[in-house]
């Protein structure tokens, strides 16, 4: 394996690009590290007053409720600063995609698919549920490489 | 999203506009080899022309309707780019623009009440085509995503064992009871395979699968279908009724058992 450092002053963030000409267990099992890896990073959360780091391997989905953007992980409910479009730019090229106007879902958290009557794509996270409109379909088959 | 549904829209029309054209020509065309006259373009029919009095406006409404109808159906997809229920009343308003442009398109061919009758189950074929394409990238997803890929498109596959006994019962069956009934009274296709094993058949077969596999409303549309070569060779069209009893039987069937396979569960 040839390993390649590019500096581009132009990036706001390292971005890792793995090339091999075919999907090995090896390139599987790199491109998993490196997902761990982005798990581990963290995002500032509100809990009342108190602020918390979560990593967002935890979090579920962030969702808008009205009054601002809520974060919803595996043990509770938070509110962070961010509107969900920011988010949307901090969380680009993560696990993190954009299924409807007013949520983010965590791709690795994705416990069941079911297609509705109508084409809108019920996400189970768990316990907990999301929908996936048809207008964000395209950008949640690139999220997972298709 | 003003500007998507504007541009949809135009681009439909114009597509609208020259499918149009196209079936005008094609009509003349065929007009023209049937009486071995010149080929002439004709944008209205004489039903049509009748009403608005002369030619020009009854072609000019010919072609407005041809550009509206194409636009609805270049907004088609739109409404389902949103989520329940904010899509429902966009549905239900393209559902009845589309109807109301399909009519002004064809009514002075095929008159109100055909065009109406045609419209409804094509609108709900090519909606049901849509969701088996929408299923197929759900599938992708799963499989993408490591999931377990689910039933097949429709539950086609696993409903293979069904529709086997669906054969058995539709289309294998008859025949060899025609072969056992004495020629005077055909008890046995006259009576006893319309009225007991037709419905019984039907309804246990729908009931199985429900229970097993949740309600599946292609099974119920199947099995007629399946009958029908019976219905042709064994009897004649008086007996499309069997198709009848044995829809409503397997439909009955699936709603119980898929009810009974949830209550289980």
């Amino acid at each position: 394996m040839k390993v390649t450092v590019k500096i581009e002053p132009g990036l706001t963030e390292p971005e890792v690009v793995i090339r091999a000409p075919a999907l090995t267990p090896e390139v599987q099992a790199l491109s998993r590290a490196l997902h761990r890896r982005e798990g581990e990073r963290t995002i500032p959360v509100f809990s009342g007053e108190q602020a918390i780091r979560l990593p967002l391997a935890d979090i579920l989905r962030f969702y808008a409720d009205g009054k601002g953007v809520c974060c919803q992980s595996t043990d509770g409910v938070y509110t962070v600063k961010q509107r969900l479009y920011e988010l949307e730019a901090m969380l680009e090229g993560s696990r993190f995609v954009r299924v409807s106007h007013s949520e983010i879902v965590n791709l690795d958290r994705i416990t069941a698919l079911d297609l509705s009557i109508t084409g809108t794509i019920r996400i189970s996270l768990g316990s907990v549920t999301a929908y996936a409109s048809r207008r964000y379909v395209k950008k949640i088959k690139q999220a997972v490489g298709l | 999203m003003k500007k998507t549904i504007l541009s949809r829209f135009l681009a439909g029309g114009i597509a609208g506009l020259l499918l149009t054209f196209a079936a005008a020509a094609l009509v003349g065309w065929i007009s023209a080899c049937a009486i071995g006259a010149p080929i002439s373009l004709t944008f209205a029919t004489h039903t049509a022309i009748r009403l608005f009095g002369s030619y020009p406006p009854a072609a000019l409404a010919q072609f407005l309707a041809g550009f509206c109808l194409g636009g609805c159906i270049g907004l088609a997809t739109l409404p389902f780019e949103d989520t329940w229920p904010a899509l429902l009343l966009p549905s239900i308003l393209h559902f009845v623009m589309t109807g109301l442009c399909a009519v002004a398109v064809f009514w002075s061919l095929l008159g109100m009440g055909v065009t109406l009758l045609l419209y409804v189950p094509v609108y709900l074929l090519v909606w049901l085509a849509r969701w088996v394409g929408w299923y197929a990238q759900v599938r992708q997803l799963r499989r993408a995503l490591s999931l377990d890929p689910g039933p097949s498109v429709l539950g086609l596959r696993e409903m293979l064992p069904w529709l086997g006994f669906a054969v058995v019962l539709c289309d294998i069956l008859p025949p060899l009871l025609r072969l056992i009934d004495p020629p005077d009274v055909p008890v046995m296709t006259g009576l006893v395979l319309p009225w007991l094993l037709l419905p019984l058949g039907g309804f246990c077969s729908g009931f199985t699968l429900g229970k097993k596999q949740g309600f599946r409303p292609l099974y119920p549309v199947a099995a007629p279908l399946l009958y029908l070569p019976t219905v042709f060779f064994i009897y004649n069209s008086s007996a499309l009724f069997h198709c009848a009893i044995l829809f409503f039987a397997a439909l009955l069937g699936c709603a119980l058992g898929t009810a009974a396979g949830r209550k289980k569960k």
